[in-house]
């Protein structure tokens, strides 16, 4: 294992075979040897790592090229670490670690025999997926363009959006293993410094080897530990990612991941889409209720029709619990139990639906719709208004699937409270979800906001979209959606 | 997970609210009183209390911070507990009357014993969250609650009856000596403003005064509501606010029964939290004192439930009078004094 101070050797054979011996031998690591002016030289890349034809353009032409007679090593790496190379990054290297790194990071390093450090040159040129429309936020009127795995490629996204000096790209690593390289995004003069701190800090104190997905970062992000909801949202839209960081907000890029992670983030944001802003302001409105709408149907329909059904009957029309009953007599198992059955078969439908591939995918939905549906009610299993019931919660669920491991957590344990109390165990869990809910914070802003705490205009602007011409053009953290702690609450986000 | 942090003066006014709603609302009526009666009874036990609030709201007014800190410096702890056996009792107590309810209205759902165990389980892992969230969620459910009302006013078939509101008359004043009396004993919000106005930044004559106002008008149309609506039907049903909700009826939902019951097992849930936060919170480790009060509380109240005690009888209202007058009363009395003389020092 380097050491992170160990000084690259003089001697070109020592400093390659220490490289290699920290590499264990590892059959991607490549040397190419060579002699520029009579001075010996090797080139260390990683296969696949590096673009070759650039490498070539860039690094292999002009050594070659350069000849001088009697050229001592400084001249050499004088030479290529100046002026000889076309790059737009090269880097003069002390360390091993360093050498190290800039290798994992896709540069290709030249040693020179009788100088003691090193060159690293960007030319990173690994094969990445072309960005691809962003699947699991889909929309009508907005980009088709997704964030890409590489950074760099996510980075150019957002700088084509906002092309403004003042956003800012901060590079962080993470990962003990992985060394990822994490990108903070942001807005000078928008997002407050004590967030952006704030975020670095927390960014630094991840502890795992390996950053692979966005979940792997968002819990240093997110203090709330047993909260229900999370403070920090995802988004793979780069028009979501920009007006975002236009509000104040702060968003991390990941290395390898399409997604990025964005903070403060609010309940009710759940609630809005890109598409809000194309347009009518009533129908945007209109559209936002019924999101909303979605939500609660789909969390607590199934539990209040197990509870109504069993213990409140009386809350039920006549005429609707006559053909429940009706409905129910022929079905051989309790109405909970009922319930849980469809719900997990439900689950089991639109997971085999995700892991499936697509072409096959939409096999599932027939089989679990009109096979395993109408099989079921048909041969008496389960009843009609159920599956009804269910129809519509699924639905709605997919309007909101940015809560819906939520949604299903919660619709389950809503039907078994509600299958075994009524209402009052939906009233008991509705407090506890409530009040775990409202202590989560993002960075010192309430989730909640502006909901609770309370800001009328804010809550005005939240649920119903005004016109973009009357939209504040300064947005600001402090200001986002009435996330501005009410009066007499903690500041934290704005100090 | 806990969060300690500051709350405004509108959801500490909320707070206060709820808890005292939470109270009208499990009242069974045990006797009949006139309706005028009953409200002058409410608007003179509110002129008291605005009067009773003075000192504490003085205090926290003139910059004080805790006047339990000022009043009893080292032995702070000691009178704290007293705060904590006082609103485990009256946790105990709540919890009693909704068991009641449940076992009375909804006897299918579960034995109230049960009922009373699970409620404070679940305030208690509220109380434990912190006094933020709870007052966040006193917001949430003070807006269910102007939408459920909203809701069975609008749908409402229930006829009005002027004769039923006959005028106060001489015969009345026991009926008045009643409900002020009853009204005055559930003053426990001063106590209650004294432990929870410590996390207020600013604005406790907006907290206090603005919920004597809320508590006034509201309790005022609720009564003269239950007085020229369900008149002596009140001696027959129970619970006032429940039975005005039988009067709502839609196509779609045949009865309002069930709803009230889920709205108000909510509220008691939170209340219920912020009662275990005050007997809690001033530990050094609330979270298993909260969940020791909580079994406190609970145990207390089935065993007042079992043996029928009720909140209305004279010695849970000497108790509750008592509590009110010691700790809402005197106890910020003597922290306003000690400030004002230590102010006069300083100068």
């Amino acid at each position: 294992m380097i050491e992170r101070t160990e000084n690259i050797s003089p001697r070109l054979e020592g400093a390659v075979a220490r490289v290699k011996e920290e590499f264990g031998g590892s059959a991607d690591l490549n040397v190419a040897r060579a002699e520029v002016s009579g001075v010996k030289c090797a080139v260390l890349t990683l296969e696949g790592m590096v673009k070759s034809s650039d490498l070539a353009k860039m690094l292999f032409e002009p050594m070659m090229s350069y000849e001088q007679k009697g050229a001592s090593p400084q001249d050499v790496f004088k030479y290529l670490g100046a002026k000889g190379i076309f790059s737009t990054e090269a880097k003069i290297l002390n360390l091993y670690s360093e050498l190290c790194e800039k290798l994992c990071s896709g540069f290709a390093v030249v040693l020179v025999h009788g100088v003691p450090r090193a060159v690293a040159i960007s030319a990173q040129g690994y094969a990445t997926r072309s960005p691809d429309t962003p699947d699991s936020e889909p929309d009508v009127k907005g980009t088709r363009e997704g964030l890409s795995d590489n950074l760099r490629t996510s980075m150019s996204m957002i700088r084509r959006r906002v092309r403004d000096p003042r956003l800012r790209f901060e590079f962080v690593k993470a990962g003990r293993i992985s060394n990822t390289e994490l990108c903070l995004v942001y807005i000078e003069g928008k997002t407050p410094e004590a967030l952006r701190k704030k975020t670095k800090k927390a960014l630094g104190q991840i502890k795992s080897d390996l950053i692979l997905t966005s979940g792997d970062i968002i819990p240093y992000l997110s203090d709330n530990g047993g909260s229900v909801f999370s403070g920090v949202s995802t988004t793979e839209r780069p028009d979501v990612l920009c007006s975002k960081i236009n509000e104040g907000r702060i968003a991390v890029l990941i290395d390898g991941v399409p997604f990025a992670a964005v903070c403060p983030s609010l309940f009710i944001e759940n609630f809005q889409t890109v598409d809000d802003s194309a347009e009518k302001a009533y129908f945007s409105t209109y559209q936002r209720w019924i999101r909303l709408l979605a939500f609660f149907i789909s969390t607590l329909l199934p539990g209040l029709y197990v509870a109504a059904a069993v213990f409140h009957p009386e809350v039920l029309s006549r005429s609707l619990l006559l053909n429940l009953l009706a409905s129910e007599e022929r079905t051989p198992y309790p109405l909970i139990a009922e319930m849980i059955i469809v719900i997990v078969m439900f689950e089991i439908l639109r997971e085999a639906g995700i892991r499936l591939p697509r072409a096959i995918g939409g096999a599932v939905s027939i089989v679990g719709g009109l096979v395993i549906g109408d099989a079921a009610v048909t041969s008496g299993l389960i009843s009609a208004p159920l599956l009804i019931i269910i129809g519509i919660t699924a639905t709605s669920a997919f309007v909101i699937p940015s809560l819906n491991p939520q949604m299903t957590i919660l619709r389950i344990l809503n039907v078994l409270l509600g299958g075994w109390l009524g209402f009052f165990g939906i009233a008991l869990l509705g407090t506890v979800v409530l009040v775990n809910t409202c202590v989560t914070d993002s960075f010192a802003v309430p989730y909640t906001a502006p909901l609770t705490p309370f800001t009328l205009s804010a809550v005005k602007d939240a649920l119903m979209k005004t016109s973009n011409k009357k939209r504040p053009q300064e947005n600001t953290v402090e200001s986002l959606n009435g996330a501005k702690p009410a009066e007499g609450e903690n500041t934290d986000a704005q100090r | 997970m806990r969060s300690d942090k500051k709350i405004s003066a509108g959801q500490l006014m909320l707070m206060l609210f709820l808890a005292r709603i939470m109270h009208t609302m499990i009242f069974k009526a045990s006797h009949s009183a006139s309706g005028a009666a009953m409200m002058l009874g409410l608007l003179c036990s509110t002129a008291v209390e605005a009067v009773l609030a003075i000192p504490a709201v003085w205090y926290f007014s003139a910059g004080g911070s805790d006047p339990v800190k000022e009043i009893s410096g080292k032995y702070s702890s000691a009178v704290r507990f007293l705060y904590s056996a006082y609103f485990a009792v009256i946790a105990g107590g709540t919890v009693a009357l909704f068991a009641e309810f449940l076992a009375s209205e909804f006897s299918k759902v579960t034995p109230p014993i049960v009922a009373a165990l699970l409620l404070m389980l679940a305030a208690a892992y509220c109380a434990c969250l912190g006094i933020e969230g709870l007052a966040r969620a006193a917001t949430v459910v003070f807006w269910m609650f102007a939408v459920l009302f909203g809701l069975m006013a609008a749908v409402n078939e229930g006829g009005f009856d002027l004769l039923n509101l006959r005028p106060f008359s001489p015969e009345d004043s026991g009926s008045f000596w009643d409900y002020f009396t009853e009204s005055l004993s559930s003053g426990w919000w001063l106590p209650m403003f004294c432990v929870l106005a410590v996390h207020l930044r600013k604005g406790a004559v907006k907290a206090a005064y603005g919920y004597l106002a809320l508590k006034f008008v509201t309790l005022e149309t609720l009564l003269l509501l239950v007085t020229i609506v369900l008149w002596r039907y009140v001696d027959v049903i129970g619970y006032p606010i429940f039975a005005l909700g039988a009067y709502a009826k839609t196509d779609f939902i045949e009865r309002f029964d069930a709803i009230n019951m889920l709205i108000w097992a909510i509220n008691c849930t939170l209340v219920l939290g912020i009662y275990l936060y005050i007997c809690s919170g001033s530990f050094k480790r609330p979270k298993p004192a909260a969940l020791l009060f909580a079994a406190a509380a609970a145990a207390f109240g089935i065993v007042e439930y079992k043996n029928g005690l009720r909140f209305d009888q004279p010695w849970f209202l000497g108790f509750k009078l008592a509590g009110v007058a010691l700790l809402g009363v005197v106890l910020p009395s003597a922290a306003a004094v000690k400030l004002l003389i230590k102010r006069s020092a300083a100068k």
